[in-house]
């Protein structure tokens, strides 16, 4: 009898070891590389936490942590500001703007912030379009842009819809009979919204809070373009491209990064754990609703349409820097021409070419492995399999720069074999990359897709006489086919735009995916028109990848309600 | 014992059966004939469905044996055991049309393309589906789905069919109707069929043979009737149809038998035994008149209080108050006759062969 048993776990086993050591490889392996590199002495080898102590004397270092600590908290901040009056205004008012704001929440999704942090610096800088029009207009201008400020001015208008949505599912799971009763008890007005409202909403905010600051204090390409170097991920890049791999400078920030990530994700899960507040009850459905009189209607309009603008700025002053002529001191362009396209159509198509030989190729081994360690999760009774949803969500909280410095540390001294060279600067590499830092997306798609899969139906099929092999093929790859799809476009459209890992680990130019493109046309003047051309194309993959991966889900939505009938009745 | 195994359809030897902790199927034996129509019949989490799908390979692996038509399958796989099962809600596939959901089984036993589509045919045209050879499942009603579950099972040709709560899902009416067609079929196809179900009606209409499980113990086996008439024990008294049941003991002299019940009151019966710790008899075998009336020696008397009254068209059921027992009595009613109230003394007389002595 066992050994029927392991007959039929030998092919789901072999399947759940190979990913374990393809996580190992090229995630656990690496960072614990960077870790245990922070935390040696660097002439000895012995451990020591010398190199944190010298981290923290360097003034450079200690200004870096502060001012990445500042720029996520302060992102944060500026981004519940915008967020809270639009998840208000859609939960507490009968309010015609709300499919605006849905729309709000999407827009800057699709474009990364480095992308657009040049064209921001053209409309908002102090010699930007807005503030040459205060300045002849009023007499005066506001620094938006000025060091740190366009820092958190780019990265909050690009990250709010975290805290957006989050607060808006938060506000809308609270049920109306909550907030009935407790003015039936006597409470209302600010008290109703101190004491109920406030508290049920509170774990949705902090989660995305706590996203958003880590997001902000991870990233690396925002901070380069803007050139502001006294960050921490900068400085990581920094060090290592100028000093070398065996700084150990580095790592000691890729580990204070790792850190912080641990806390934040911490933090967001802590904030949702056993406060599940879906209250919402049978015939009831959010928070009481009330219409807006009219000024107060123009007036909300007003607020929606002003973040509109905020937001879609990037987009727009992207788009202007890729069709002007020249840009300088000027509300808009000199005039206007397709020749930057031209150049990027005639001397960077390898920009695009790769990307979407990487992006595709990444995509496709992240959800041939999300649907395999979702079946081995989910589908056997393998010892260990939980270690393995574990491992690779586990990306989600490595940044791309510890990737980075990760894998040149651990693979610069691995020779490829024919090609003779080393892994780590062979374009395989950047896949690889890609693939473990988009893993967490297509798993979780995966894993949504396989648990709405009734094991029964998998039950019917083996007892027609289908092998747990044919019965994967025939029924749950093509009942999983709606959450596979959806996971390779997500994971395409983010691997497409991926800088922070990709930036350290591209070895020569013909090897540069799109995002590298993008940072190396903009690091000079004359290069941000083709600079800007390539990540308006950037924005059309992300932006035609989210609405694809959109469409998909809403289809295979559908198509299960119609089956989801059968299976309630049970 | 090989001979009958050879001519019985399933054989269940020491079955076992765990759910980690909980032990569920406890030393289940069964023997069920080949071509029978058998029910497994008991409450919720009884072990009827779990032992239905121990036969179909599904759930913890059992230990004991399970014999079709005398090959050991309970080492095999699912899918190597050729014992069709339909499934509660189904388990239609959404993403094939009915043709491939019934074709299935064919496709993966590697039947060729021209004997596949006259077998799917065939098997449509059985359950009378086959103009909707093309639809999705998600465009049949439940009733429809299940006679495609059904044609994709019998397809096959399995050796034995196992039916787990099958009319579970569907409305009254079409309950009726669909376990007529099943056993029609059955019929027709000679297939050994086990019907998983909690409801004794369905197992008595369409049943050969019957077993009732209870806390994963086997409580006994038979025809509906002779379960009905004759329960081995009080669950299966209780279990199937209503029951009195009044607890005490078996007197015995040389010249009668008498069970004398724990308040202390004396039911005089025609057989029993002396160990017997209960007697059990049903509400249509005892007749209620006023009191006072002469009894002869089919019958037992008992003096009672009517203690409430239940209209139930064609019966009228009382609850009487016998000396602290409630005694339930069915009395089938006519127009015009007069009807006991709440409080008025009446006479109970239980046809005495209808009478069960039980040991526990």
């Amino acid at each position: 009898m066992s050994l029927q048993i392991s007959s039929v776990q030998r092919g789901p086993a072999v399947v759940g070891i190979l990913i374990a050591l393809f996580l190992l490889t090229f995630l656990v392996v690496p960072v614990g590389q960077v870790i245990v590199v922070a935390f040696q002495d660097p002439s000895t080898g012995e451990a020591t936490i010398i190199n944190f102590v010298d981290f923290f004397r360097n003034s450079l270092f200690r200004e870096s942590f502060f001012n990445s600590f500042y720029v996520a908290s302060m992102s944060v901040v500026i981004a519940s500001i915008i967020s809270m009056p639009l998840a208000y205004f859609t939960t507490r008012f009968n309010f015609g703007g709300t499919a605006l704001i849905q729309t709000l929440g999407i827009i800057p999704l699709i474009m990364p912030p480095f992308v657009g942090a040049v064209a921001m610096q053209l409309l908002f800088g102090s010699n930007g379009s807005v503030n040459l029009l205060l300045d002849e207009y009023f007499g005066f201008t506001i620094p938006f842009m000025e060091g740190l400020n366009g820092v958190i001015f780019v990265e909050s208008i690009h990250y709010f819809p975290f805290i957006l949505i989050n607060l808006s599912a938060a506000l809308s799971n609270i049920d109306r009979s909550m907030e009935e009763s407790a003015q039936n008890l006597g409470a209302n007005g600010l008290r109703l919204f101190r004491r109920i409202v406030f508290p049920l909403a509170m774990p949705g905010y902090v989660a995305g809070a706590a996203l958003v600051f880590i997001k902000v204090f991870d990233d690396l390409g925002t901070p380069l373009l803007l050139n502001v170097n006294t960050m921490l991920a900068p400085q990581a890049y920094l060090r290592v491209s100028s000093i070398g791999i065996s700084d150990p400078m580095g790592y000691v920030i890729s580990v204070i990064l790792v850190g912080f990530s641990l806390l934040s994700l911490w933090v967001s899960l802590r904030a949702l754990k056993g406060k599940d507040y879906a209250t919402v009850q049978k015939g009831g459905g959010g928070l009481m609703k009330r219409d807006l009189r009219s000024w107060e209607k123009v007036g909300c309009y007003a607020v929606v349409v002003l973040i509109l603008m905020l937001v879609l700025s990037p987009h727009f002053g992207l788009l202007l820097l890729s069709f002007g002529t020249i840009w300088s001191y000027a509300v808009l362009p000199d005039a206007f021409t397709i020749s930057h396209y031209i150049t990027v159509f005639s001397t960077a198509t390898q920009y695009i070419t790769n990307t979407l030989l990487y992006a595709g190729l990444a995509a496709l081994f992240d959800v041939i492995l999300a649907t395999a360690i979702a079946y081995v999760v989910w589908r056997t009774d393998l010892v260990g399999r939980k270690w393995l949803d574990y491992g690779a969500t586990a990306a989600l909280a490595v940044p791309g720069v510890v990737i980075g410095i990760g894998y040149l540390r651990t693979f610069h001294s691995v020779d490829v074999p024919l090609i003779d060279q080393p892994l780590a600067s062979w374009w395989v590499i950047i896949v690889i990359a890609m693939t473990i830092r988009r893993l967490p997306y297509a798993l979780r798609s995966c894993v949504a897709a396989i648990q709405q899969v009734s094991v029964m139906l998998e039950e019917a099929a083996e007892n027609l006489g289908a092998t747990k092999a044919r019965t994967v093929w025939r029924i749950v790859i093509p009942l999983m086919s709606g959450g596979i799809l959806a996971g390779f476009v997500t994971s395409f459209a983010t691997a497409a735009v991926e800088l922070s890992a990709t930036i350290m680990l591209v070895a020569k130019e013909t090897d540069a995916p799109l995002a590298y493109g993008i940072y190396e046309f903009m690091q000079s003047a004359a290069g941000r028109g083709p600079g800007a051309a390539l990540g308006v194309i950037a924005v059309l993959f992300v932006g035609i990848g989210t609405y694809a991966s959109h469409l998909i889900i809403e289809r295979s939505n559908k198509a299960r309600e119609s089956t989801s009938i059968v299976a309630e009745e049970t | 014992m090989t001979n009958a195994h050879e001519t019985a359809g399933v054989v269940i030897e020491d079955l076992n059966l765990s759910f980690g902790e909980t032990h569920v199927l406890k030393g289940v034996d069964l023997s069920i004939k080949q071509g029978e129509f058998f029910a497994f019949l008991g409450p919720s989490g009884s072990g009827k469905s779990t032992l239905l799908r121990a036969i179909a390979g599904f759930g913890p692996t059992p230990t004991g044996r399970i014999l079709i038509q005398g090959n050991d399958i309970a080492d095999l796989p699912p899918w190597e055991r050729d014992v069709g099962m339909v499934f509660q809600s189904y388990a239609l596939w959404p993403h094939m049309t009915v043709r491939k959901n019934v074709s299935f089984g064919l496709e993966e036993r590697k039947v060729s393309k021209a004997q596949i589509n006259e077998r799917v045919e065939k098997a449509l045209d059985m359950v009378g589906l086959m103009d909707l050879a093309d639809r999705r499942p998600s465009q049949l009603s439940g009733g429809q789905q299940q006679r495609i579950a059904l044609a994709r099972t019998i397809v096959i040709e399995p050796k034995v069919l196992l039916l787990d709560e099958p009319l579970s899902n569907l409305d009254a009416n079409l309950r009726i109707q669909m376990r007529r067609d099943i056993r029609e079929l059955q019929q027709k196809l000679k297939l050994t069929t086990i019907f998983v179900t909690h409801d004794q009606e369905e197992a008595n209409t369409t049943s050969d043979r019957m077993a009732v499980l209870d806390q994963g113990v086997i409580q006994q086996v038979g025809a509906p009737i002779e379960l009905y008439d004759k329960p081995a024990n009080l669950f299966v008294a209780k279990f199937l149809g209503t029951a009195n049941i009044i607890k005490g003991s078996v007197i015995t002299d040389e010249s009668s038998l008498v069970f004398r019940t724990d308040r202390g009151m004396d039911i005089p019966l025609n057989q029993g035994y002396s160990h017997g710790r209960s007697i059990v008899f049903r509400p249509q075998n005892v007749d209620v008149c006023a009191a006072g009336t002469g009894v002869g020696e089919a019958h037992s008397k008992l003096n009672g209080k009517v203690e409430h009254m239940e209209f139930l068209g064609s019966i009228i059921r009382y609850g009487v108050d016998v000396n602290g027992d409630i005694v339930l009595v069915d009395h089938a009613h006519k127009r015009g006759e007069s009807i006991f109230q709440v409080g008025d003394s009446v006479d109970l007389l239980i046809d005495r062969e209808s009478i069960l002595v039980l040991a526990a």
